[in-house]
C-alpha cells in the first residue's frame, strides 16, 4: 500500500474511515439541509486526528461540495427565483463575515447559551407543529 | 410593492443576524433553517433548499480564508467527498420522499441534539492552544 502513503493515509482503515465519515455527512446534510458539519468536525478531529481548526476547515470544503449535490437533488421537485433568495443570501454572507470578525469581541460563551435554548425551543415547537 | 419591500427589508436583518450568529460558529447552520422553517413557516424541503444555497457563498468566502491559511488536509477531504457525494444524493433524495410532517419531525430530534451539545458545550481557554 506504498501509494496510500504517498498520497498521505497511514492505512487502508484511515481511507475507510474517511469514506464512513463522508457517506454519513452526506446523508445529514442532504436530509436536513445542514448539519453535515456537526458529523465532519467531531469525526475529523477524533477519529482522522485533524486538529480542530483544520477539521473545521476540511469539513466546510466537503460541505461545499456535498451541498452543491443536495441542491441539484432537490432543483428537481424544488425551485425558487433568485428574487427570492438573494435577501437570503446577501444578508446571510454578510452576516457572516460580522460575525467572524465580532468573534474576538463578544462573550460567546453566553450567546451561545442564549441561543442554545433558542434552539431547544425551536426543537419543541416543531415537535408541537 | 410597499409590503413586498418590507418584507424584503426584514428578510435581510433576519438572513443577516442568522449569519452572525453562524459566523461566531453557533447552531451548526441551523439558525436560519429554524427561522424560515418556524417563523416563517415555509415548507421543510423549500426551507433546507434555500439553506443550501444560503451556505454556497459563505463556505466559498471561508474556503479562499483557510485555502491561504493552509488548514485544509485535502487527501482525506477528497476521500470524504467523494464518498459524501453518494450518501449527499441518498440523503436529499430520502428528504423528498418522506412525509413532511415526519421529516420536521426528525429535524426537531436534530435541533434537540444541537440545542443540547450547544448549550453544554465548553469554550476553549486561549492557554490551550499550544
Amino acid at each position: 500500500m506504498e501509494w496510500l502513503k504517498k498520497i498521505g493515509f497511514d492505512s487502508t482503515s484511515m481511507v475507510v474511515k474517511c469514506a464512513l465519515v463522508g457517506i454519513g455527512a452526506g446523508i445529514v446534510n442532504g436530509l436536513f439541509g445542514s448539519g453535515g458539519g456537526l458529523i465532519l468536525v467531531p469525526f475529523f478531529a477524533s477519529i482522522l486526528k485533524m486538529e480542530q481548526k483544520q477539521a473545521f476547515a476540511t469539513s466546510v470544503f466537503v460541505i461545499l461540495f456535498l451541498s452543491i449535490c443536495s441542491i441539484i437533488s432537490y432543483s428537481g421537485s424544488q425551485s425558487v427565483t433568485w428574487l427570492e433568495i438573494w435577501p437570503f443570501l446577501v444578508g446571510g454572507a454578510a452576516g457572516g463575515i460580522v460575525g467572524a470578525l465580532a468573534l474576538k469581541k463578544l462573550p460567546v460563551k453566553w450567546v451561545r447559551r442564549v441561543f442554545a435554548l433558542f434552539i431547544l425551543w425551536a426543537a419543541v415547537r416543531a415537535f408541537m407543529t | 410593492m410597499t409590503e413586498i419591500f418590507n418584507s424584503v427589508i426584514f428578510t435581510l436583518i433576519i438572513s443577516f443576524i442568522c449569519g452572525a450568529i453562524s459566523g461566531i460558529g453557533i447552531g451548526g447552520g441551523s439558525i436560519l433553517l429554524i427561522f424560515m422553517s418556524l417563523i416563517l413557516n415555509m415548507e421543510q424541503l423549500q426551507a433546507q433548499y434555500i439553506n443550501l444555497l444560503y451556505f454556497i457563498p459563505t463556505a466559498i468566502f471561508a474556503l479562499i480564508w483557510h485555502i491561504k491559511n493552509k488548514l485544509i488536509v485535502f487527501h482525506k477531504g477528497i476521500v470524504a467527498t467523494i464518498f459524501g457525494i453518494g450518501g449527499a444524493v441518498a440523503g436529499s433524495y430520502l428528504a423528498m420522499a418522506i412525509d413532511p410532517w415526519l421529516l420536521k419531525k426528525i429535524f426537531a430530534l436534530l435541533l434537540l441534539y444541537i440545542g443540547i451539545t450547544q448549550l453544554f458545550q465548553k469554550e476553549k481557554k486561549p492557554e490551550e492552544k499550544k
